[in-house]
């Protein structure tokens, strides 16, 4: 089910964070175990994120094997990384190359 | 078991006496594996169901996984640990649990309870070599009971967030 995601999407996603001045990124990744109800719960509990927005980014996690759910600092996706694993969800930060 | 159902501040359902030692047994087991987190051989079952509870941060393999574990990893088997016995504690005393047993959890109870369900299907899947997406329809008859209680955990938690917030489901 998980899909690679479309490298101009990818680009034009990172491009975005880069203009932004945010060179990292959490990615929550697509797992088996995790409903998808559950995921869509997290992201409007603890990113606040509104109920479409939510659901859009959990759809993108489904179907393109990853999302990004938030930029910043080092530290501040290093917070989120920590957060998404209490929650069980599998995330990850890295850097946005230039 | 009888869905989740909210009234006033909390969330209510009832659980067959063999369902609640199913859930309190589960998450007793999930207690143990990270209270002996510290000393699992890495190449065991165990140590993979706790990559699943703990997964790599950053996914190098190297120092900064290795840093991000050292700063972390306490805190969040102290909490993981603490939603676990969470979930137990909603029963209440053992030599009450009659023919049903009755839970209500307060927003705080719900949230633990949500983390812990997640944290033993995560522990389950990891058992069954449950990797990806469709995994689940090639498990072995053996497994067939475990794989049940897996999906029947992932019921309880679709009810649980059903009623918290119909929304979300």
């Amino acid at each position: 089910m998980a899909q690679t995601l479309d490298q101009t999407e990818l680009d034009a996603q990172l491009d975005e964070q880069l203009q932004l001045g945010s060179p990292w990124i959490t990615l929550v990744w697509n797992d088996p175990v995790n409903l998808m109800s559950y995921v869509s719960y997290v992201f409007r509990s603890y990113f606040g994120f509104s109920k479409p927005e939510a659901e859009r980014r959990m759809m993108q996690v489904h179907t393109e094997g990853r999302a990004v759910v938030a930029t910043g600092t080092r530290e501040e996706m290093e917070r989120h990384v920590e957060a998404m694993h209490g929650f069980g969800l599998w995330a990850t930060l890295q850097k946005v190359d230039a | 078991m009888t869905p989740f159902v909210r009234r006033g501040d909390v969330i209510g359902a009832s659980f067959e006496r063999a369902e609640v030692e199913i859930l309190v047994t589960l998450a007793t087991d999930v207690r143990s594996l990270l209270a002996d987190a510290h000393r699992l051989d890495p190449d065991s079952p165990s140590s993979r169901a706790l990559d699943r509870l703990l997964p790599a941060a950053y996914g190098d393999g190297a120092e900064n996984d290795a840093e991000f574990r050292r700063f972390t990893s306490e805190g969040l088997v102290e909490r993981k640990v603490r939603n676990a016995e969470l979930l137990v504690e909603a029963f209440g005393e053992r030599d009450d649990w009659a023919g049903t047993v009755h839970v209500n959890l307060d927003a705080a109870a719900a949230s633990a309870w949500l983390r812990s369900l997640t944290d033993i299907r995560l522990t389950i899947a990891a058992g069954l070599g449950i990797e990806h997406d469709g995994d689940e329809l090639l498990i072995d008859t053996d497994d067939r009971f475990v794989l049940e209680v897996y999906g029947w955990v992932g019921f309880v938690q679709e009810s649980l967030l059903r009623a918290l917030d119909p929304d979300f489901s």
